[in-house]
C-alpha cells in the first residue's frame, strides 16, 4: 500500500506537470462556463453538459490511460527491478493517472458550476454530474489499462481504445436508432436494457438524465430503462452497473499485469 | 567458487518462438561476468527472468540461496542498469532519485540506527549530475540520462549488478568512470553481470564469460579458459571463434575447459 501510494504520488506529479492536462482542464472550464452563460441557469447548464462530457471524458480517459501505460513500459521495467510487487505498482500507476484526471474534471467542471450554483441558490444535479463523470473516468482509465496490458503493440492498442470509444458512443447510438425504427418497441425492451448495462457511457447518460428528468434526451434505451425500473430503482441499477464498469476492468487489468511478460 | 546466481533448466517461449531452451548458467559471486551472444540468443530474456519481468515456462533461478518465485524482496540485492533509460519526462532528477530511494525503503536513519545500505550520493557528483538535479528528465540528453541510469544502478551497494549495454551513449569520460566503478564494485565483493556487444569494453573488465546461442549456453567459464580453448589471445577474436563454430561442448562454470574449438 505504501509502495502503491509512493508510485501514485510520483505518477501524479509527472502527469500534473504535463501541458495537456492544463489544456484539458481549461477546455472543460470553458465549456461549463459557456453553457452557464448561454443557459442563464445552472441546472439547465448542467443538463446541457451531459452529452458533451459523456463524449469527451471517456475518450480522454481511454486515450490518456493507454498512452500513459504504453509510454511507461520501460520505466515500469526499471521499477520492477526494485523490490516492488506488481500489484503495488499497478495500483500506483492507476491512481497516478486517474487522480489527476479526476482532479482536473472536478475543478474544470465543478468550479464554474459550484460558483454559479452559489449565486443562484443551489443547483440540483451538479453533484451527480460530477460523481458520474468521475466514475466514467475511473472506468475508462481501467479499460485503457486493460487494453494496454492485453495488447502489446502500442499502435494496435491505441486503435482498439479509439474503436472502443467509437463503439460505445457513435456506433451504439446509431445501431439503436436504426433498430428502433425497424422493429417494434416491445421486442427490443430486454435487449435494450441489457445493452445499456453493457455500455458504461449509456449507463452514465441514463443516470444523469433521470436526475435532470429530461426524457426527450434519454433516447430509446433511456426511456425503456425508466419505464422498466422507475426512477429510484433505475438509478440504483445504473449506479451499480457503473461501479461494476470500474471494478471489473480494473481487476482484470491488474490480474493480466501481474501475469504478463514485461 | 560460490555462485551468486544459479540458473537450471530455464525455458521460455513466446508463442511459437522458443527463446530459452533449458538453459543452465552459473554466475560466480564476486566476479564480473560478461553475458554475450548474437541477437536473439536469449540474453535479454535471461536477464528479464532473473529480474522477475518474465515468467519462465520451466526451470529454476536461485539468487544466493533465494528462489526467484514472484516475491520481490530479493531485488533489494540487485542493482539494474537498463540499456535504454526511460524516465518520466516531467520528474526532476532529484525527485527520481528520491522516488527510487523510497521504493528501496532507504531512510537516512532507521530506529536510531543508520541504514546498512546508505545510498551513494557521491555517485551523482562522479557522473557530473549535480547541475542537472533540478532539471526535468525530459530535457536531458541521452548521455546524461544514461549517467542518471548508472548513478541509480550503483547507488545502493547491490550484491548483484546487472548492467545491460552500460556504456552505450556515454562519452569517453563517462565510460572511463563507469569502468572504474565496475572494478571498484568487484573489489568490494559485488557480482557484476554485463551484457554487451562491445567486446573491447569487456576485455579488461570481465573475469568470466557466458556465451549464448539460440537460448542455449555454448560457453561458460573464465575468460582465460575461453582464450585457451579458442587458441587466441584476444577476447573479441575468441568470441568470434565461438560464433563461427557450429557447436561446442559447453564448459560449465569453473569446470576445466573441455571444449575443443578448432
Amino acid at each position: 500500500m505504501k509502495t502503491a501510494a509512493r508510485v501514485a504520488r510520483y505518477g501524479l506529479r509527472d502527469v500534473a506537470r504535463g501541458r495537456w492536462i492544463l489544456v484539458y482542464g481549461i477546455a472543460l472550464f470553458g465549456l461549463a462556463q459557456a453553457l452557464i452563460l448561454l443557459e442563464g441557469d445552472v441546472g439547465r447548464a448542467a443538463a446541457g453538459l451531459v452529452n458533451p462530457v459523456l463524449l469527451i471524458t471517456p475518450l480522454v480517459g481511454l486515450l490518456f490511460g493507454a498512452l500513459y501505460l504504453y509510454g511507461a513500459r520501460d520505466f515500469n521495467r526499471m521499477l520492477l527491478a526494485q523490490p516492488v510487487g506488481r500489484r503495488s505498482l499497478f495500483g500506483g500507476l492507476y491512481a497516478g493517472v486517474a487522480l489527476p484526471l479526476l482532479g482536473v474534471e472536478l475543478v474544470g467542471l465543478g468550479a464554474p458550476l459550484a460558483l454559479a450554483a452559489l449565486s443562484h441558490g443551489g443547483a440540483p444535479g451538479v453533484l451527480r454530474l460530477l460523481v458520474v463523470v468521475g466514475a466514467l473516468t475511473l472506468s475508462s482509465v481501467a479499460l485503457a489499462f486493460l487494453t494496454a496490458v492485453t495488447i502489446r503493440d502500442r499502435a494496435a492498442g491505441m486503435g482498439v481504445a479509439i474503436l472502443a470509444w467509437l463503439a460505445l458512443t457513435v456506433l451504439y447510438d446509431g445501431l439503436f436508432a436504426t433498430i428502433s425504427v425497424t422493429l417494434p418497441g416491445s421486442v427490443l425492451e430486454t435487449p435494450a436494457l441489457v445493452a445499456t448495462l453493457l455500455n458504461p457511457i449509456d449507463t452514465a447518460r441514463i443516470l444523469l438524465l433521470m436526475q435532470f428528468d429530461q426524457a426527450a434526451l434519454m433516447g430509446y434505451t433511456g426511456a425503456v430503462f425508466r419505464a422498466f425500473f422507475g426512477s429510484g430503482a433505475g438509478t440504483l441499477v445504473a449506479a451499480a452497473s457503473l461501479v461494476g464498469w470500474v471494478i471489473f476492468p480494473l481487476l482484470l487489468a491488474a490480474r493480466r499485469f501481474r501475469r504478463a511478460d514485461l | 567458487m560460490k555462485a551468486m546466481l544459479t540458473i537450471e533448466g530455464l525455458r521460455k517461449r513466446y508463442g511459437r518462438l522458443e527463446v530459452l531452451r533449458g538453459l543452465d548458467v552459473e554466475i560466480p559471486a564476486g566476479r564480473v561476468t560478461a553475458l554475450v551472444g548474437p541477437n536473439a540468443a536469449g540474453k535479454t530474456t535471461l536477464v528479464k527472468a532473473v529480474l522477475g519481468l518474465v515468467r519462465p515456462d520451466g526451470g529454476h533461478i536461485d539468487l544466493d540461496g533465494f528462489t526467484v518465485n514472484g516475491d520481490p524482496t530479493y531485488r533489494e540485492r540487485i542493482g539494474y542498469m537498463p540499456q535504454h533509460p526511460a524516465f518520466p519526462e516531467n520528474l526532476r532528477v532529484r525527485e527520481l532519485v528520491r522516488f527510487i530511494d523510497g521504493l528501496r525503503g532507504v531512510r537516512p536513519v532507521i530506529d536510531g540506527e543508520p541504514f546498512t545500505r546508505q545510498p551513494r550520493d557521491e555517485l551523482l557528483a562522479l557522473f557530473d549530475l549535480q547541475d542537472s538535479l533540478d532539471k526535468p528528465l525530459g530535457t536531458l540528453s541521452g548521455g546524461t540520462l544514461q549517467r542518471v541510469n548508472a548513478a541509480i544502478a550503483f547507488r545502493f551497494d547491490a550484491d548483484l549488478l546487472i548492467l545491460d549495454e552500460p556504456t552505450a551513449g556515454l562519452d569517453p569520460l563517462g565510460r572511463a568512470r563507469l569502468k572504474d566503478l565496475i572494478r571498484a564494485e568487484r573489489t568490494r565483493g559485488a557480482t557484476v553481470l554485463i551484457t554487451s556487444h562491445v567486446l573491447s569494453e569487456l576485455r579488461d573488465l570481465a573475469d568470466h564469460l557466458v556465451y549464448l546461442v539460440d537460448g542455449r549456453k555454448r560457453f561458460g567459464g573464465t575468460t582465460a579458459e575461453l582464450l585457451r580453448v579458442t587458441e587466441t589471445d584476444d577476447l573479441e577474436r575468441a568470441v568470434a571463434r565461438l560464433m563461427e563454430v557450429e557447436s561446442v561442448e559447453p564448459v560449465v562454470g569453473d569446470a576445466a575447459a573441455t571444449a575443443e574449438v578448432s
